[in-house]
């Protein structure tokens, strides 16, 4: 195991009044555990408001969890010193969604790119500068742009410099916070194959986020799906795909549209929109859009983690029934 | 599969629409020619720059004027005849009236200092000669068309107060409550959740069999053409690249960059876990003010040859097509002029 989530937090407090007290907390992440094995890719999928660029953010430690254990290769991180939290940024970096804010504009790629080994004092400054332009060409741009700025290239190609930039020190795991989302279409197929030739290159391991469940599906072993701050289902990419149990899972498989217009999808047209993370509902917090929603479902607590078949759990009272299992 | 003989609604002819901008022209809608059916869906797909917007722009005569200006064409709609020759003062009548258009950030379209029942009404009362109560009373049932609960209530909203889901919801009130022809709706799910994103096209399908509005779709979103459009135009740097039926698009897709970016896409139905390699179109869109001469895909195509670096080839029928309206602008499927 590579990282270890266990049963993580993190609650904002919201502010107000006069003298700023606090009225109430959002609660962005609400229990969540996962692992990660080493080489593989897990996708974390959900729609805005889940918690998953949050769980993201903690799982690299720029946010404190408010509850919860991190380990990684089996250390506790959150007992790190400064000294120990700086060696852990090696091994642990990230890949952000918006190429445009995520690069300094007034650095050259090179200087982008070299900053980590600079902070790192990774050789003497002739070796950073290979290294540097080696990595651009590992990413697909040409050595040669070292010089130049983020304005002079294109969404794709900045991608490409914060995706050098992660790779830069040989870390262990990369979390990609919906790196293709701001992209074209056909810039897209560019940056993931990208990413998976790089995994098999540097054995790299990642927690791959996106909302797009295409395209998280087609790069991840394994999918784990959050809802409002929680995980509802966590199985295989193909067993997710062929077989979801949870039905807000079923509801984001009907709802991603494929470009086949003979492809009949079963319609699970969710009404209702999603409740906000201060107030969550009580007992299952998807209770209040669910399609199958019984009276258990709305009492505290809500339901527990199983494993109905090999490898594919869920959280759902009412999984075992529907799917006969 | 044949539709039924419907009249035409909206027929552009060649139209140029540019932008004079101090690094030079760019050429945004470069020669775009389609046609739109009484009650149909029309499709229009494309990347980032490839002129989809500024053609549902041009069609509003929303273009702003300078910069931009439409330099050539014609837009013919039903009875009003050209479009491009009317008065912003004849516009004003068909806008929102008979050709209405909803857009991708509903937040940034509502005005956010008037309550959303003012923003319908508003829209009523100028093409519509009713009460001030008879248009609230109007508002009310577009709401609760749209499946807003709690319609009488929710009227009293600012745009600030609801969801973007609801927001796009009131977009479409607004854009549907004077009964138009024609709606226009650029890349109107884009910024939603895919789950929010199906109730707003299950509900554009719903409002479309009922009012019998025609709409122009425009978004990147393959996905969402295959569900929603009955025609589809391919757009690329600022030209239509291919033109067919939603069926025909898919299975016999003829153009180079259509079948590059089908294949490019990761297909949940297909390749979930393989972590099979994609297929790509190598390079980027060029920079419209500096597009190549002749084909404008030439830099990006596996297929190039000598006549694409000279010569833009024409979108017409494929030869070797029987479907007469399944057009491509590539010199793979007509003959190049002889050097």
């Amino acid at each position: 195991m590579l990282l270890e989530l266990k049963d993580i937090k993190k609650f904002f407090p919201i502010k107000g009044g006069v003298i700023k007290r606090t009225l109430n907390f959002l609660k962005a992440v609400d229990g969540v555990s996962l692992s990660i094995k080493q080489g593989e890719t897990l996708g974390m999928v959900g729609e805005s408001g889940c918690g998953k660029t949050t769980l993201g953010r903690i799982a690299a430690r720029l946010e404190e969890p408010s509850q919860g254990e991190i380990l990684f290769e089996g250390e506790n991180i959150l007992d790190y010193d400064r000294k120990r939290l700086r060696a852990l940024r090696r091994e642990i970096q990230l890949i952000f969604q918006d190429p445009y804010s995520s690069l300094n504009p007034r650095q050259t790629a090179g200087d982008i790119i070299g900053e980590s080994l600079c902070i790192h004092k990774i050789g003497n400054s002739t070796e950073r500068k290979e290294r540097v332009m080696k990595l651009l060409e590992i990413v697909g741009l040409r050595s040669e742009q070292y010089s130049r700025y983020p304005h002079e290239f294109s969404g794709g190609q900045r991608q490409r410099i914060g995706i050098a930039r992660a790779i830069a020190l040989n870390p262990k795991l990369i979390i990609c916070d919906e790196p293709v989302s701001a992209l074209d279409v056909s810039i897209q197929s560019q940056i993931i194959n990208l990413l998976e030739d790089l995994q098999e290159e540097f054995q790299l391991t990642y927690l791959f986020i996106a909302h797009d469940l295409s395209v998280v599906e087609h790069v991840s072993d394994r999918v784990a799906v959050m809802y409002l701050g929680r995980l509802v289902e966590l199985a295989g990419s193909m067993d997710l795909y062929k077989m979801p149990y949870h039905p807000y899972t079923e509801a984001l498989l009907s709802a991603s549209p494929i470009p086949d217009p003979t492809i009949v999808k079963k319609e699970i047209i969710l009404t209702g929109d999603v409740p906000s993370p201060i107030n969550p509902p009580l007992g299952c917090h998807f209770n209040t859009r669910c399609p199958f929603v019984v009276e258990k479902c709305c009492r505290e607590p809500g339901p527990p983690w199983e494993e109905p078949t090999p490898n594919h759990w869920v959280c759902c009272w009412r999984a075992r029934e529907r799917h006969h299992l | 599969m044949k539709s039924p003989s419907r009249g035409t609604l909206l027929e552009i002819r060649n139209l140029k629409t540019y932008f004079y901008t101090e690094q030079g022209i760019a050429h945004a809608v470069d020669n775009v020619s389609l046609k739109i059916q009484e009650g149909e869906t029309l499709g229009i797909v494309g990347e980032s720059g490839c002129g989809k917007s500024v053609t549902a722009l041009s069609i509003m005569r929303l273009i702003a004027e300078p910069p931009g200006k439409i330099v050539e064409g014609e837009i013919i709609f039903g009875e009003r005849g050209d479009l491009t020759k009317l008065t912003q003062s004849e516009m004003r009548k068909i806008r929102g009236n008979k050709i209405s258009m909803i857009f991708q950030e509903p937040m940034t379209s509502l005005n956010p200092v008037f309550r959303i029942g003012f923003q319908i009404s508003e829209s009523i009362r100028t093409h519509q000669q009713v009460s001030k109560k008879e248009a609230v009373n109007r508002s009310i049932e577009m709401l609760k068309m749209v499946g807003i609960p709690s319609p009488e209530k929710r009227i009293k909203d600012y745009p600030h107060q609801l969801s973007g889901g609801m927001r796009q919801r009131v977009m479409i009130a607004m854009a549907l409550c004077c009964n138009p022809k024609l709606m226009l709706a650029d890349e109107p799910t884009t910024a939603l959740d895919v789950t929010i994103q199906a109730q707003i096209l299950n509900l554009m399908n719903k409002l479309k069999e009922r009012v019998g509005t025609a709409i122009m779709l425009i978004t990147h979103n393959l996905g969402v053409i295959a569900e929603m459009a009955q025609t589809v135009c391919v757009m690329y740097a600022g030209v239509i690249v291919e033109t067919a039926d939603v069926q025909t698009l898919f299975k016999k897709a003829s153009h180079p960059y259509t079948i590059g970016l089908l294949t490019s896409i990761p297909r949940v139905d297909r390749t979930a876990g393989t972590k099979e390699r994609l297929n790509t179109i190598k390079g980027i869109v060029p920079s419209l003010l500096n597009l190549p001469v002749g084909c404008k895909f030439s830099n990006r195509c596996p297929h190039v040859h000598e006549p694409c670096k000279i010569w833009e080839p024409p979108l017409a029928p494929i030869a070797t097509h029987s479907d007469r309206a399944h057009l491509s602008r590539c010199w793979l499927h007509h003959q190049p002029p002889k050097q």
